[in-house]
């Protein structure tokens, strides 16, 4: 990735670019040649500089000042969003005109039918946090081989032998042996019988050792993501983020700077107190584009995106609108990589999807990075 | 624990604790009041040759040689020039007497054990494990600190031998 001036964003749209490009390179590295990728953005950017078409709906009349400070868990009817305190409105997604071609007519027929975005009461979100801490993800991974693709350790590779060297040969695309790992297991599932007891102890054994590894996935996206589902999307030093109403505990304002603990890294901004509860925030554009960032870079962020369920909060400059997605729309990630806080890419907003539960499982783990900028360069020269 | 106010609090299962509160770097601090022995206004602070990078140096107190320790280093700030209000806080850990350097001392604040919350730990830096938990008192957050943590074994003895 060509490293750029940190704090260098006179071109937001250009740098939103670069970054994203980057993000959908890691993510389709699995799905699809890079050249066919760029092919099916260039139209997307094409349509992102054309002005929306016209808003459909405005939700509510309350105001961001209003239901900032307020615990997103509290509400229990419908949820309405309404824009930041200069009186923007938070809007549906603009109608599309031409939804991406890859998604077909039906798409736009079914967003029709629903104008209005309804927010899911986190109620509902729930039970699908529990499900996933009730789903026995050893068990499962043991029991299914699909779930071998949360080790993709090479020695776990080489001594799955003969069938997979066979399917090896017939995909020439594959280019590194992870990719060829991740794909022969998922092209084809290794059978019992293609498992000796031998390699079904150590993948066993490798399982426990990464549990967390696409915990609360399904069928290749989170569980959330099953069906439609509404996004928040936030700006964090110009580039758009979303993060899904599902997993979402709150919008904090700082109304004061957070207390910084000592000893802790440079991304860890404080503690904030808010609504009788401490948030420890997180310098969401360290995490996001370390490459962009330098030690001095201003953090004086606005607002807090709580998660839900956990002690973190994503500091961002601006909370923007509502979204409703269709799954389709995301291009999700194939593994955790370097960046696990990524669910995946939203072409059409050219916004990078955050797996907040994931980001609040890794910010919780022992293994949680210090130094995100060496993390980078050393994952750079891989 | 050492610093339950029985008298206030007797039986309680939820004890009140006292800390003794004192600012560094614009944040505020709180320690056991029970290993506070004495609040001094800062004195000259002698330096002592050799002495590892965290020991600004000795104190005579009545008669008594104590060692003084640099808390903005400990603490990982950056350095800050003395003022009027800077403080030298005696307290006594691990069987030992020694001072530590602050920008000021505050007050005496009454906290229950409930109050006190766990803070994330996601640094791996030594400093980190100073800090023993977070309060919130008069819309402020006081950040408690351990002092039996503030050395490991092998530096208290270090201080011991100066």
């Amino acid at each position: 990735m060509a490293s750029h001036n940190s704090n260098d964003f006179s071109s937001p749209q250009e740098a939103i670019e670069g970054y994203l490009e980057a993000l959908l390179q890691d993510v389709a590295d699995y799905e699809e040649p890079e050249d066919a990728l760029q092919e099916e953005l260039s139209p997307v950017r094409a349509k992102e500089i054309e002005p929306e078409t016209a808003t459909e709906t405005v939700f509510g009349s309350e105001t961001v000042e209003e239901i900032v400070n307020k615990p997103v868990v509290e509400d229990q009817g419908t949820r309405v969003f309404t824009p930041s305190g200069e009186e923007q409105a938070f809007t549906t997604p603009v109608a599309k005109t031409q939804i991406d071609t890859g998604f077909g007519p039906s798409t736009e027929v079914a967003y029709q039918e629903a104008p209005t975005v309804v927010m899911p009461e986190l109620q509902i979100a729930e039970p699908v946090v529990e499900t996933i801490v009730a789903e026995p993800v050893v068990e499962t991974v043991v029991a299914e081989p699909e779930s071998v693709i949360d080790t993709p350790e090479p020695v776990a590779f080489e001594e799955i032998d003969d069938p997979i060297v066979e399917t090896t040969v017939a995909e020439p695309e594959v280019v590194t042996e992870e990719a060829l790992f991740e794909q022969v297991i998922l092209d084809e599932p290794v059978s019992d019988t293609l498992i000796d007891e031998n390699i079904e102890t150590e993948v066993e054994e490798e399982v426990k050792l990464q549990p967390q590894e696409n915990e609360g996935w399904t069928d290749g996206r989170p569980n959330w993501a099953q069906g439609r589902f509404e996004c928040l999307l936030f700006v964090v030093k110009g580039l758009k983020l979303a993060v899904p109403l599902a997993e979402l505990g709150g919008i904090h304002k700082q109304e004061k700077e957070p207390t910084p603990l000592f000893g802790q890294p440079s991304w860890f901004l404080g503690i904030l107190r808010n609504n009788r509860m401490n948030i420890g925030l997180v310098d969401t554009a360290q995490w996001v584009m370390p490459e962009y960032i330098n030690g001095d870079h201003s953090t004086d962020y606005r607002f807090a995106i709580h998660i839900h369920n956990s002690e973190w909060g994503l500091a961002c400059d601006e909370v923007a609108e509502a979204i409703s997605l269709d799954p389709n729309e995301v291009k999700w990630r194939t593994k955790l990589g370097r960046r696990p806080w990524l669910a995946g890419t939203v072409v059409d907003h050219m916004c990078a999807l955050i797996d907040v539960a994931a980001f609040a499982r890794l910010l919780d783990s022992d293994k949680v990075p210090v130094d995100l900028q060496a993390l980078n360069a050393g994952g750079d020269e891989e | 624990m050492a610093n339950v106010v029985q008298a206030k609090n007797a039986g309680s299962e939820d004890p009140i604790l006292q800390y003794v509160t004192f600012r560094l770097a614009d944040e505020t601090y709180g320690i056991n009041v029970m290993q506070v022995q004495e609040v001094l206004r800062y004195t000259e602070i002698a330096p002592v040759p050799g002495a590892p990078s965290y020991v600004l140096g000795i104190i005579n107190l009545r008669g008594n040689v104590v060692t003084v320790i640099d808390t903005r280093q400990r603490f990982g700030l950056s350095y800050a020039e003395t003022t009027d209000s800077t403080r030298i806080v005696i307290i006594e850990v691990e069987k030992q007497v020694v001072g530590i350097l602050v920008d000021s001392v505050s007050e005496v604040v009454y906290l229950r054990q409930s109050e006190i919350e766990t803070t994330p730990n996601v640094g791996n830096e030594e400093s980190a494990k100073f800090i023993q938990g977070v309060c919130n008192k008069n819309d402020q957050l006081l950040i408690l600190v351990e002092l039996n943590k503030l050395m490991s074994d092998e530096e208290w003895a270090e201080v011991a031998a100066l």
